[in-house]
């Protein structure tokens, strides 16, 4: 599920999409993550998403400076002490293995925290990726999530807004998409640039658009440009509890999966 | 002053009140959204000038390489050999045995600075493929030196979110009232708060009932959709003038 521009209902659909297929599902948008609002469930169990990072035993550490010299992040200073910054550390290992005296020791540094929950609907699991407020490292627990969660193939990934490598990364990790927009000259423009993302990534995919009844005339241009099959959703009071929404939501899934076939 | 417009989830409303803001304080706008700016949606911008070429780097392998596969190992992303998903960061080059990384540079576009007649508006936005890496570097390079500017934020607390706000002199937090959007808003303003940035708390398309804990409250108004949908910045800016001016006289030193 992706969506380029904030704000088109791209987490209401993933919701309806996890009532209809009660796959595991896993919330990607790490520093805004708010689908287990949008489902009802329960929280099951907490892990934190550590990165590995150096640490230093001062007795053997000759402050030589080969581990600042191959750290291209800038997180390990050394100078007339040996200093980290842990929020700018990204976990790749070189400094530990530069070490020439052994005073470097692996330790962890905290990102986020994984929370799972069980949707009492489905029974299934929605995994949602927290980012700790300000840190940098969201792409990581992005990755953190792409690699660790089970139940493949049967999974459904919530992405974040936006069109970058974050993005990018999730549409590497996946058979299929389904892009959620709606018929304004901004969704419009976001829609663009994701489907040449998703084409570099080259997944198959097809678009939804939400609230197609807020612009005929631009509903018409979406589905002008847009090479492949189209859905219309309408603006419904109850999003969540519409049974039109939901059906139509299945019709994109259906029609998903002969694309992806 | 530097003013950063944030508020964690998308679609709240951010691009219409900066452009409202800006247009109110005869600031700079500064579109963040690196990966998808959407100002040219809402203004019919007219090029003035480019502020700076967006570069980047790459890692590929060269013919030197033993396949030992040591670089794939230190990159998190598995990004050699792959210009989308390498933000250049270099560790493959240094990890590897046989010397047999290049880090290649290619062009990824460009910050550019438009005018918007009617509106009589400066906006700085980027121009660059959706890929571009470090978009923090980005974002400070668009913010002006010694002129007052709006930052548009993009969606989510990402790294481009934190360089506006560690640029910025004051913040103004957006949300609507649904709930997926007040959580992400809180989040938005705990970060604000590490930050120690003064803030004003926009409502933005409120019902009846909802207002407290928010210093400027924006009702629901059919007129903001019809400008955007009709692109017409002028309709914009005449419909959310009122809150736009409040927001203004509560920023420090009334923006």
């Amino acid at each position: 599920m992706t969506g380029g521009k904030g704000g088109v209902g791209k987490t209401t659909i993933a919701a309806h999409a996890h009532r209809l297929l009660g796959w595991t599902t896993v919330d990607l948008d790490v520093t805004t993550p708010n689908l287990h609002l949008y489902l009802d469930c329960e929280e099951e169990a907490r892990s934190r998403v550590c990165l590995i990072g150096p640490e230093v035993d001062p007795d053997r550490c000759t402050l030589c400076g080969e581990c600042a010299r191959v750290c291209h992040s800038g997180a390990v200073i050394v100078g007339r002490s040996w200093d980290l910054d842990p929020g700018l550390c990204h976990g790749c290992g070189l400094c530990l293995d530069a070490c020439p005296r052994d005073a470097l020791t692996p330790r962890e540094i905290e990102i986020g925290e994984v929370r799972e929950y069980r949707v009492r609907e489905t029974g299934a699991r929605l995994l949602s990726g927290r980012l700790n407020v300000g840190d940098r490292r969201s792409r990581h627990l992005v990755r953190h999530l792409l690699d660790h969660t089970e139940d493949r193939p049967r999974l459904l990934l919530d992405t974040p807004a936006g069109a970058g490598k974050e993005v990018y990364d999730v549409l590497r990790a996946v058979d299929a998409a389904l892009v959620v927009t709606q018929p304004t000259p901004a969704a419009l423009r976001d829609l663009r640039r994701l489907l040449r993302v998703i084409r570099v990534a080259r997944v198959p995919h097809v678009v939804l658009i939400n609230q197609a009844d807020l612009s005929e005339r631009w509903t018409r241009r979406v589905e002008r440009e847009v090479e492949v099959p189209t859905w219309r959703a309408p603006r419904v009071d109850d999003p969540l509890g519409s049974d039109e929404l939901r059906d139509v939501v299945r019709e994109a899934l259906d029609g998903l999966r002969e694309e992806a076939a | 002053m530097r003013i950063a417009v944030l508020g964690g989830k998308g679609g709240v409303g951010k691009t219409v009140l900066s452009i409202a803001l800006a247009s109110e304080l005869g600031a700079v706008l500064v579109d963040a959204d690196v990966t998808e700016p959407d100002t040219p949606a809402y203004l019919n911008l007219e090029r003035e000038r480019d502020v700076t070429e967006v570069r980047a780097r790459y890692a590929v392998r060269t013919d030197g390489c033993a396949g030992c596969e040591r670089c794939l190992e230190v990159c998190p992303w598995r990004a050699v050999d792959d210009p989308i998903a390498c933000d250049g960061c270099g560790a493959c080059a240094i990890a590897c045995p046989e010397d047999a990384i290049e880090l290649r540079e290619t062009e990824l576009g460009r910050i550019a600075e438009s005018r918007e007649p009617e509106l009589g508006l400066r906006v700085v936005h980027p121009e660059t493929e959706p890929w571009a890496p470090e978009l923090a570097d980005i974002v400070h390079r668009m913010i002006p030196e010694d002129e007052d500017c709006v930052i548009d934020c993009p969606a989510g607390l990402g790294c481009p979110v934190i360089a506006a706000l560690s640029a910025a002199d004051a913040a103004v937090l957006v949300t609507s009232p649904d709930p997926a959007a007040l959580h992400d808003y809180r989040r938005a303003e705990a970060l604000t708060r590490e930050f120690g940035l003064p803030a004003v708390r926009v409502l933005n398309r409120a019902g009846s009932d909802e207002r407290e804990g928010f210093d400027v409250v924006i009702p629901e108004d059919e007129r903001v959709l019809r400008a955007a949908l009709d692109r017409d910045p002028g309709g914009l800016v005449h419909a959310l003038r009122e809150p736009a001016r409040r927001v203004a006289e509560l920023l420090p030193d009334g923006g």
